[in-house]
């Protein structure tokens, strides 16, 4: 992580948008700076909320993009056979993908902030605020923007996949690394205790909700199959 | 100066707009094809050829005949059912295929003290257009493995028993019209849509129709005269939603389930029983249907 205490943007002398863009760059280069800083000045949570919006929006969108053309191409391969399909139908659905994924983006925000204030909060007996966390969470989520990146690369050259990949999994490691730092910082206590609340926490409660949902299954398909007996 | 966050935070913002004009032109500038699909004898852009059958009093059926026994199975297209003011037609058949396509295998024969005439047709694809007239009284079977199937039963319909299914997937769209008259109609698609339309003032008998979408949907709009036309649908659905949105219905509605009856239903002259069952999909009551997406530009 690099020094940059002499880079912190001063009030008065810099411009919003470029202390914005110096937030967005300390958290990829100095991330344990650059959230107490966030914490210090108060930033609102209008500004994570659209930047999450963004990342999410415009990555939603390429993916819409990429399904409308999947579809173009399957109906139009299709269309001797059960002729063309209606314009609005195929319309619609690179809207229903992008609305899930921006409504799937924030309940997953708000789920995995809370399951990190809970574990900080009152297993680890850390002071601080939801709020708080879910600002310093918005910001964890700039990595993201590799993803788009990865995805763009990987749309103009199929060929791109390998480092397609590679960028996936790096963002997902350092999204898990912010998230820990965030969690470290707002609640004051130590990186292990963070790193539990911010993921172990969630992948427990994952875990926990993923077996019911097979057990569930497991329930109905023993009560198609006549029951345990 | 601009410090490396700075300069970082701008390489962020190069990002996001890089991936905002990809998602917009690549659709343009990079559209995906795939080998358009042709199924033998299915032309795409063919020679078209119309294969026409019929079966008249008189002519080809015997004058004691008073019951028709319709038998029709298609693979790939469409069926077409319209009634007719015409008493001594049976049954008019047109069959449009590509000239490449097998023609339409078309047989009939009398039964039953010569009472019943039996119609099979079979075709392999293509548009089938069936006429039937208004001096008999129908019974039938049409099935249609991909494609669409659309019947209007209007004021010379007059049918006892019909079954149409859709095997596999597509459409099935039954519109019943002021003075039809019928006894019981089923309805079956394994993957696609159901719309049904009742829209008459008044019917000739009471009727009972049952419809079955195992994954897809079923619209049913509904405009009569509740006092000469009761209807009333008892419906579930497994997976998915269910809406009645008719101020013309009155009873029990949840999310998966209703059963409604018009108004004045009790003393209504005629009543119309519809039974649905929805697997997976979405199943809608309401007076008129509404096309398209609202607010979506294509």
């Amino acid at each position: 992580m690099e020094n940059i205490g002499d880079e912190t943007p001063k009030k008065g002398n810099s411009s919003y948008f470029s202390s914005f863009l110096t937030r967005i760059g300390g958290v990829f280069l100095a991330p344990d700076v650059t959230f107490n800083q966030i914490i210090a000045e108060k930033i609102r949570f209008w500004e994570p909320f659209i930047l999450v919006l963004l990342l999410v929006g415009i990555q939603g969108a390429i993916f819409a993009s990429f399904a409308y053309r999947v579809l173009s191409a399957i109906i139009t391969a299709i269309s001797p056979i059960i002729g063309e399909a209606p314009l609005g139908f195929l319309a619609i659905i690179p809207w229903i993908i992008l609305t899930l994924m921006v409504v799937a983006t924030l309940i997953f925000w708000v789920i995995v902030a809370g399951i990190a204030h809970i574990s900080a909060k009152y297993i680890f007996k850390g002071n601080g605020s939801f709020i708080q966390l879910m600002k310093l969470y918005g910001y964890s989520f700039v990595p993201c923007s590799l993803v788009i990146l990865s995805t763009v690369l990987f749309g103009i050259s199929w060929a791109a996949w390998p480092l397609s990949i590679f960028l996936n999994i790096v963002t997902t490691f350092w999204i898990v690394l912010l998230m820990a730092v965030a969690v470290k910082h707002n609640y004051g206590i130590d990186i292990g205790k963070a790193f539990i609340s911010s993921f172990i926490g969630p992948m427990v409660v994952l875990l926990i909700i993923v077996s019911i949902f097979w057990i569930w299954i497991w329930l109905i398909i023993s009560s198609f199959a006549g029951g345990f007996a | 100066m601009p410090t490396a966050r700075t300069v970082l935070g701008g390489v962020f913002i190069a990002i996001l707009f890089i991936g905002v004009v990809y998602a917009a032109v690549s659709p343009v500038l990079q559209p995906i094809s795939f080998p358009r699909l042709e199924i033998p004898g299915l032309g795409i852009e063919g020679e078209k050829v119309v294969d026409k059958y019929s079966l008249v009093k008189g002519t080809n059926v015997s004058g004691i005949v008073k019951f028709v026994d319709l038998n029709v199975s298609l693979k790939f297209g469409g069926i077409n059912l319209l009634s007719s003011n015409n008493p001594d037609l049976a049954c008019g058949i047109s069959f449009e295929r590509s000239v490449n396509a097998s023609e339409l295998e078309a047989d009939y024969g009398e039964s039953n003290g010569e009472q019943v005439l039996h119609v099979d047709v079979y075709g392999e694809s293509g548009g089938l257009n069936l006429t039937l007239g208004n001096g008999y009284q129908y019974n039938g079977t049409f099935g249609l493995r991909i494609g669409g199937v659309m019947v209007e039963l209007g004021q010379y319909a007059n049918i006892s028993k019909f079954a149409v299914f859709i095997k596999y997937i597509g459409g099935l769209n039954l519109k019943i019209n002021s003075g039809a008259s019928f006894e019981e109609i089923d309805l079956s698609v394994d993957i696609g849509g159901l719309q049904l339309t009742v829209d008459a003032d008044s019917l000739k008998s009471n009727g009972v129709i049952n419809a079955g979408v195992n994954i897809g949907g079923f619209s049913m709009s509904v405009d009569v005269n509740t006092n000469e036309v009761g209807v009333s649908l008892d419906a579930t659905v497994d997976l998915g939603a269910l809406t009645v949105n008719h101020a013309d219905f009155k009873g029990q509605v949840s999310e998966t389930s209703c059963s409604v009856k018009t108004i004045n239903y009790a003393t209504a002259t005629h009543k119309l029983d519809v039974k649905a069952t929805m697997g997976l999909g979405g199943l809608t009551l309401q007076k008129s249907i509404q096309y398209g997406f609202p607010g979506i530009q294509a």
